[in-house]
């Protein structure tokens, strides 16, 4: 006799177990499953099939894979878990007979856990744990700016405020900052560790307000786990760079005031001098050795080519002088910037920076000292002006280090309007429409036209006249006019063109016609001067390769038609798009500068 | 034995406890006492063997006595061992000495007078301060950690450092973890993949700069717009659909009702009878009646028309088949284009499930829903560091972030359900008659 095969024995029934079995199978309340499966990285699954999986309900549910409850169950942390629910069972006892004695026993035996283990296993490389960096830093680096409120653990945010300092350290260090974007959600950066670019955000500093659909609880135990990512990984890449961890400053003493030591203890003291970034942390090992870090010949097994072992030395080159980008300058910061942010972006690229000894514990020198070059002002004006240094706002220096150069200060000076703020997380495509600002950027940054950029100057130079500026506006001004007529009755222009077009046919046919009568009449054998016939190479490439392609088109198989005429098309859409975008902004600069000519009159 | 002379207690040893209580093993742990001490000094007597324990006394002790008949004369007193030597001996009986440890040394009432004055003034010297700042810098020390104890995860070594343990080693260490049943379980394959193809940041759009070029400041708006245009569409077609009945004015009302309270009155009386009495059973027939009805040989011919039909159709139905021999290559068509379609429709399934990879999985009974794009319209930018007024909160960012990213599913806060039940009140007419 067959064996009759039950329902829901195999497959997806069995594949997958529901939420609620989970938490019985592993003896667990909800708050600690949630907590487990974050810290082990074990997340919910939407089955494909609902109904099998729901053994014929449809109900919606949250399913896990039963082999990763399994593998869940075998987790000593859980031990912990059951421990800590008898541990607080215990503590409200005592608390409750007013046992104080056996209250604190019981506290300082609270039973911990460590997460060192889960790491290992979630990330089993270093590198693994390097390319899942970006969550970690995000999480950290806000954590640490909460107050410290009953939802917002103290202990917790100066951990985060450690973490995240000794990673700046750690970039400062080593140099890996590549870009950075001010966006109004928060500020943006990218470094590169180990060959992995890693972005992550920090909020503007300003008063905290906690949203209200967010489950602290949830995002607590992501930051508990991410901490401990964050220290070991840390450590290590403090020992890459040959740094002590926890690090030290390589300028150990300071005169401490007394009024100081009363504020607050040493250990404060020194995290405070260590969050102001301004100094350099101590090395292992004597600094004088390994400052010249000399680029390793390539093996010849991976690159034969001498093009691009010169390419890779030059791609290095840039890097490197990117790299020292603010080497040599000394900025000096004005109360009212972002003291933090603006510290870790100068000093990740070499230079030097300080502020008034009053904003906060570190500055190194003060605002009178003569060799600062430059001094971060974000205010319309400032009463005492020193000859010797730039008065330049804030943003030029995140657009130095997007654009990879110092850019020139004067459209950054003091209560001037500044040029936009570029994302450079924007990567054009081929097709796409590139703002002028940014094509401007790119043709520098390419060096392109360094010729024409001297011209260009030049002609700022010459604007002082501005006569020739403005035939040009009228100009411009009078083209538009028939442009607007044009649009009006544009039907009726493109019955005339077309009748154009035939007329041109016409008179085609007609100078044919005329010239082979010539040519019958001038039967006489005669010289005349020759043309040169010019032999246009580009045009007879472009026929060329336009005939190319219209031939491989229509070699395309009709299977593959319909796929290229929707590229096709789609491209097309594209540039009619970034024609209109160009359009548009004709348009809104030609506003602009009318505006400016009415403002000019009104003003003379 | 002290039990033949006392009165035996008489005590049922039928419970376990009863019986471990009241049994006597007193000569039960003698013996195990002696054993253990014998353990101690060189192992058990019984096990030992008769040359260990006895040997052969081959010397006379006394010449004058060689038949052991006479009493021996008085021996000298040979002189004990020492009381002190006691604990030289292999099994000492000298109980260990205990030493109270908490007596204060600091009796102030025993200190002479110069100390004591000393101790009033709290003048120390040199090795006392010396104490006093080791004590408090162990304090400061011991604050530290006890702060820190349960919060600093211990970070003091490579996580991530290779083993130095040679090969050999490890096999060892790994056949010995397998036979205690410790080696830890093997995680599933998909545990390290992500769960999805989103990346974890995000970057806003370039319009959302503090100062955006005009371009893409457009740009963000056009597309925050389109969403909002979604939304309300979305919003305005629900609401369509729980609108509520169409309100009437008063005149409508008036008519609709006189409508329906005049229905019948001045119609067939017939009709309105008919309707009255089946009012229950609204059947759309008509009612079958004796001269409708059909007759015997009616319904036999329709029963022969049935089958000829019938069998006609059969016939027919063979034919089709036995032509289909013929009509295979036409038959082969139409499967292919079953088969052609099948492929399509599965190509198009597969597709729709690639576009919509990026797209946040139903893992509760809620759907995830994306936030509000951050935006600051032309009025409200500053286009100054200073006076930027940032917009949206990361933590929010964060957490719907790990929720598009289908690592948590979407939940909402448990409402604060309000106490609905009001007490009610009354109003006591006596009371309202003694006002009047």
């Amino acid at each position: 006799m067959v064996k009759h095969k039950k329902k829901f024995e195999s497959g997806a029934a069995t594949a997958y177990v529901s939420r609620n079995r989970a938490l019985k199978k592993l003896q667990l309340s909800l708050p600690d499953f949630r907590r487990l499966c974050i810290l082990k990285g074990i997340y919910p699954h939407e089955p494909r099939h609902k109904k099998k999986v729901g053994k014929g309900s449809t109900a919606p549910k949250t399913y896990y894979f039963y082999k990763d409850i399994q593998f869940m169950a075998h987790e000593p942390i859980i031990q912990k878990f059951r421990a800590f629910k008898i541990f607080v069972r215990k503590l409200k006892k005592a608390l409750a007979k007013n046992e104080s004695d056996k209250a604190m026993r019981l506290r300082n035996n609270k039973p911990k856990y460590q997460l060192d283990h889960i790491i290992k296993e979630r990330y089993p490389t270093f590198i693994d744990a390097i390319r899942d960096l970006e969550d970690c830093l995000s999480m950290s680096f806000l954590f640490s700016t909460f107050p410290k409120t009953r939802k917002t653990h103290s202990e917790i945010i100066h951990l985060c405020r450690r973490l995240t300092v000794e990673f700046m350290h750690y970039v400062i260090a080593s140099k890996s900052l590549r870009k950075v974007f001010i966006s109004i959600k928060g500020i943006y950066f990218q470094v590169e560790i180990l060959g992995q670019t890693i972005t992550w955000v920090i909020p503007h500093k300003y008063g905290y307000d906690h949203p209200e659909d967010v489950d602290y609880k949830i995002m607590a135990t992501f930051v508990e786990f991410y901490t401990t990512m964050l220290g070991f990984i840390n450590f290590k890449l403090y020992n890459s760079l040959n740094l002590h961890y926890p690090p030290k400053l390589s300028l150990e003493t300071e005169p401490v005031t007394s009024e100081e030591k009363d504020a607050c203890s040493e250990a404060e003291r020194l995290e405070e001098r260590l969050a102001a970034m301004t100094q350099t942390l101590k090395s292992v090992v004597d600094d004088s050795q390994e400052e010249e870090v000399e680029m390793d010949e390539f093996p010849a097994s991976q690159s034969d080519d001498p093009d691009i072992i010169e390419q890779a030395k030059v791609e290095q080159e840039k890097l490197k002088k990117f790299q020292n980008l603010f080497k040599g300058l000394k900025f000096f910061l004005n109360r009212e910037v972002p003291r933090e942010t603006l510290v870790f972006v100068i000093r990740s690229f070499g230079g030097e920076v300080s502020w008034d000894k009053t904003v906060a514990v570190g500055a190194t020198y003060s605002e009178t000292d003569e060799t600062i070059t430059h001094q971060i002002v974000d205010r319309p004006n400032v009463a005492k002006q020193y000859l010797s240094r730039y008065y330049v706002q804030p943003q030029w220096l995140f657009d130095c280090v997007n654009a990879r150069k110092l850019l020139p200060v004067e459209d950054y000076f003091l209560g001037a309007i500044l040029p936009p703020h570029l994302s450079p997380f924007v990567e054009e495509g081929e097709d796409d429409y590139v703002p002028p600002e940014r094509l401007e950027a790119l043709e520098e940054d390419s060096g392109v036209n360094e010729d024409s950029e001297e011209e260009d100057v030049e002609e700022n130079d010459n604007e002082g006249g501005d006569e020739s500026d403005e035939d040009v506006d009228e100009e411009e001004e009078e083209e538009e006019d028939s442009d607007v007529e044009e649009d009006e009755d544009s039907e009726e222009e493109d019955a005339a063109l077309r009748k154009q077009k035939k007329r041109k046919l016409h008179d085609v046919e007609i100078d044919h016609m005329k010239r082979k009568k010539r040519e019958m009449k001038v039967l006489n054998m005669s010289v005349e001067a020759g043309t040169v016939e010019t032999d246009d190479v580009e045009k007879k490439l472009k026929k060329q390769t336009d005939e190319e392609r219209k031939l491989s088109e229509m070699m395309i198989p009709k299977k593959k038609r319909r796929l290229y005429n929707k590229i096709m098309y789609s491209k097309k859409k594209k540039a009619q798009e970034v024609n209109k975008l160009k359009q548009k902004r004709e348009a809104y600069d030609k506003a602009q500068k009318a505006e400016k000519k009415k403002k000019r009159k009104v003003a003379a | 034995m002290d039990t033949t002379t006392r009165k035996r207690k008489r005590v049922s040893k039928n419970k376990k406890k009863n019986w471990r209580k009241h049994s006597d093993i007193k000569d039960v742990e003698e013996f195990l006492e002696d054993e253990r001490l014998q353990l101690r000094t060189g192992g058990l007597v019984a096990e030992k063997a008769d040359a260990q324990l006895f040997f052969v006394d081959k010397f006379v002790e006394d010449e004058a006595d060689p038949e052991g008949h006479d009493v021996p004369k008085r021996r000298r007193k040979e002189p004990k061992p020492l009381r002190c030597h006691g604990n030289l001996h292999a099994n000492t009986d000298v109980k260990p000495a205990v030493i109270p440890r908490n007596i204060k040394s600091n009796n102030i009432k025993k200190l002479s007078e110069r100390r004591r004055i000393k101790h009033e003034q709290n003048i120390l010297n040199s090795r006392e301060r010396e104490g006093k700042v080791h004590r408090e810098k162990a304090a400061e020390v011991a604050k530290i950690r006890r702060i820190t104890r349960n919060k600093l995860p211990n970070i003091g070594y490579d996580l991530w450092a290779e083993d130095s343990v040679n090969s050999s080693v490890k096999e060892v260490a790994e056949y010995h973890e397998k036979y205690t049943k410790k080696t830890k379980p093997k995680a599933p394959q998909r545990l390290r993949a992500k769960p999805s193809v989103v990346p974890a940041i995000e970057v806003s759009h370039p319009g959302a700069s503090y100062n955006p070029a005009f371009d893409d400041h457009q740009e963000l708006l056009k597309i925050a717009n389109e969403a909002e245009i979604k939304k309300l569409k979305e919003e305005s077609k629900l609401e369509e659909r729980l609108a509520p009945m169409q309100k009437m004015s008063w005149n409508e009302m008036e008519q609709s009702w006189i409508q329906e309270m005049s229905l019948g009155l001045d119609g067939d009386d017939e009709e309105d009878g008919s309707d009255s009495e089946d009012a229950d059973d609204l059947t759309t027939n008509p009612p079958v009646r004796r001269e409708n009805k059909k007759t015997e040989k009616q319904r036999k011919k329709e029963k022969l028309k049935l089958e000829k039909e019938k069998k006609l159709q059969e016939i027919k139905m063979k034919k089709i088949k036995d032509s289909q021999r013929l009509r295979l290559k036409s038959i082969k068509k139409e499967v292919n284009e079953i088969v052609k379609q099948r492929e399509a429709k599965a190509s198009r399934k597969a597709e729709k499930r690639k576009a919509a990879i990026a797209n946040p999985k139903k893992l509760g009974k809620l759907k995830f829903e994306a936030p509000d794009l951050e935006l600051q319209l032309s009025d409200e930018l500053k286009g100054s560091l200073r006076l930027l007024k940032p917009e949206g909160h990361l933590l929010e960012d964060r957490f719907k972030s790990f929720q598009k990213r289908n690592i948590i599913e979407p939940r909402k806060r448990a409402k604060h359900i309000k106490w609905t039940y009001k007490p009610k009140s009354y109003e006591k007419k006596d009371h309202r008659a003694i006002k009047a």
